[in-house]
């Protein structure tokens, strides 16, 4: 298995995979980069090492968010409100899309989240439903429903306006 | 078709992931019920948002920087794994190399045994060139017959009075008379060894002689001698010899007293 190649091939996947899920673009490269790190020594097809990267991705994610909700809790930080849009200049307008979209991604359940991300990813129903531990006939359904509720949550979120968005 | 397509269904059916046969259905049904049809179609726009929306937030990502950073993790990651290595080693020496010494210091260890026998005698053989080897102390010789030890006086008025204290039982007392005018005392072998020797007027005395000989001189012009061993009279000068009260041996030039019997 060429490493670099399959770097180069697979990390922008990866990381676009983690920058929705996360919202942070550092997190998104480190998780990335650590889940490559763990690849290492692993002699595996690439279709196989694909899922495994995005399973391990997914899971260090997992924990990283299970820290750092209990120290909101402890914070008690107020929920996430909607961005005020536009912004003047482009770096702060995408930084208030990066965070409309994790606001509205957020309202999900992080199962569905996860399908919803992994299917724009490409994967199949059957690697999806390994990932997130459902029935593979089941996947179909929670995809519509978490696509259903995502863009509700977009509307119902004040961003509406998409045109000054984009 | 009397049952309409469920969502499920037709999200597998857009995604593509319906199996052929399953796919095949459902098309022929959407072909002929214009409800389900709008709904794959509601479905379609639905989906194609949710696409667009989660594209508006993402950035390019920086590969090369990202593999830059991760070829800089894996050599750091092998030069820890390298330093890890390294110092288990360390450690594995450290710990043999003590418990190699400790083992040498319990006597008839298997360890001190074949330091003793190996390693030392090698080292010996082993010196570098140019070395300088420690200086050797030569075989110790036999050592000579060490000239006795003793004292002389002049008889005080014509007497004269040998006394030995604290003299070993295993000492042997030879008393003989001389032509000189001086008496005196002579410590021989290991009589001498610890033996002290005190003079006064017409008296000789030797403290704490050892089992050897101590021989004595009484000299002939001398009108009166004695000679005491740890508080007896054991030789006297009668006239012009010699006498044992106790009773003495007499091999060669004079009486012979063994203290101890």
């Amino acid at each position: 298995m060429d490493y670099d190649a399959l770097f180069r091939r697979l990390y922008p996947s990866l990381f676009r995979y983690l920058h929705r899920l996360t919202g942070e673009a550092d997190a998104a490269d480190d998780i990335a980069q650590e889940s490559f790190v763990r690849l290492l020594g692993r002699d595996m097809p690439e279709d196989e090492a694909r899922l495994w990267l995005f399973t391990v991705a997914t899971n260090l994610f997992r924990d990283g968010a299970r820290t750092r909700k209990r120290r909101e809790r402890l914070l008690a930080v107020r929920p996430w409100a909607p961005t005020a849009l536009p912004r003047p200049d482009e770096a702060a307008e995408r930084a208030a899309t990066v965070k409309a979209v994790r606001g509205a991604l957020d309202t999900l359940a992080e199962r569905d989240r996860q399908m919803l991300l992994m299917r724009e990813e490409g994967f199949r129903y059957d690697e999806i439903a390994k990932v997130a531990g459902v029935a593979p006939g089941s996947v179909g359904t929670l995809l519509a429903r978490a696509a259903r509720r995502f863009v509700a949550a977009w509307d119902n979120g004040g961003n509406d306006g998409e045109q000054a968005l984009g | 078709m009397n049952r309409h397509l469920g969502e499920g269904t037709l999200q597998a059916l857009l995604d593509g992931a319906l199996p052929a046969e399953e796919r095949t259905a459902a098309e022929a049904h959407l072909a002929a019920c214009g409800e389900c049809a709008a709904a794959a179609r509601e479905l379609r726009a639905l989906n194609e948002r949710a696409a667009s929306l989660l594209a508006r937030g993402d950035l390019p990502a920086p590969v090369a920087q990202a593999q830059m950073s991760l070829r800089a993790r894996r050599a750091r990651q092998q030069s820890h794994w390298g330093d890890a290595r390294r110092a288990l080693l360390r450690a594995a020496v450290l710990v043999l190399g003590l418990a190699g010494v400790a083992a040498a210091a319990v006597p008839g260890s298997p360890v001190r045994a074949w330091l003793e026998e190996a390693v030392l005698p090698a080292r010996k053989e082993t010196l570098p060139p140019g070395a300088r080897r420690a200086p050797v102390p030569p075989p110790r010789q036999a050592a000579p017959p060490s000239a006795p030890t003793g004292i002389s006086i002049r008889p005080d008025g014509g007497a004269v009075r040998v006394v030995l204290t604290r003299a070993s039982p295993r000492v042997v007392v030879t008393a003989r008379l001389v032509d000189g005018d001086r008496a005196g005392v002579l410590a021989r072998g290991q009589a001498k060894a610890g033996a002290r020797f005190r003079t006064a007027p017409g008296r000789m005395e030797v403290v704490d002689a050892g089992a050897g000989e101590i021989e004595v001189e009484i000299p002939r012009a001398a009108r009166s001698a004695t000679v005491v061993v740890n508080g007896r009279v054991r030789v006297v000068k009668d006239g012009d010899s010699l006498r044992c009260p106790g009773g003495c041996q007499h091999p060669g030039g004079g009486p012979a007293v063994r203290v101890g019997g």
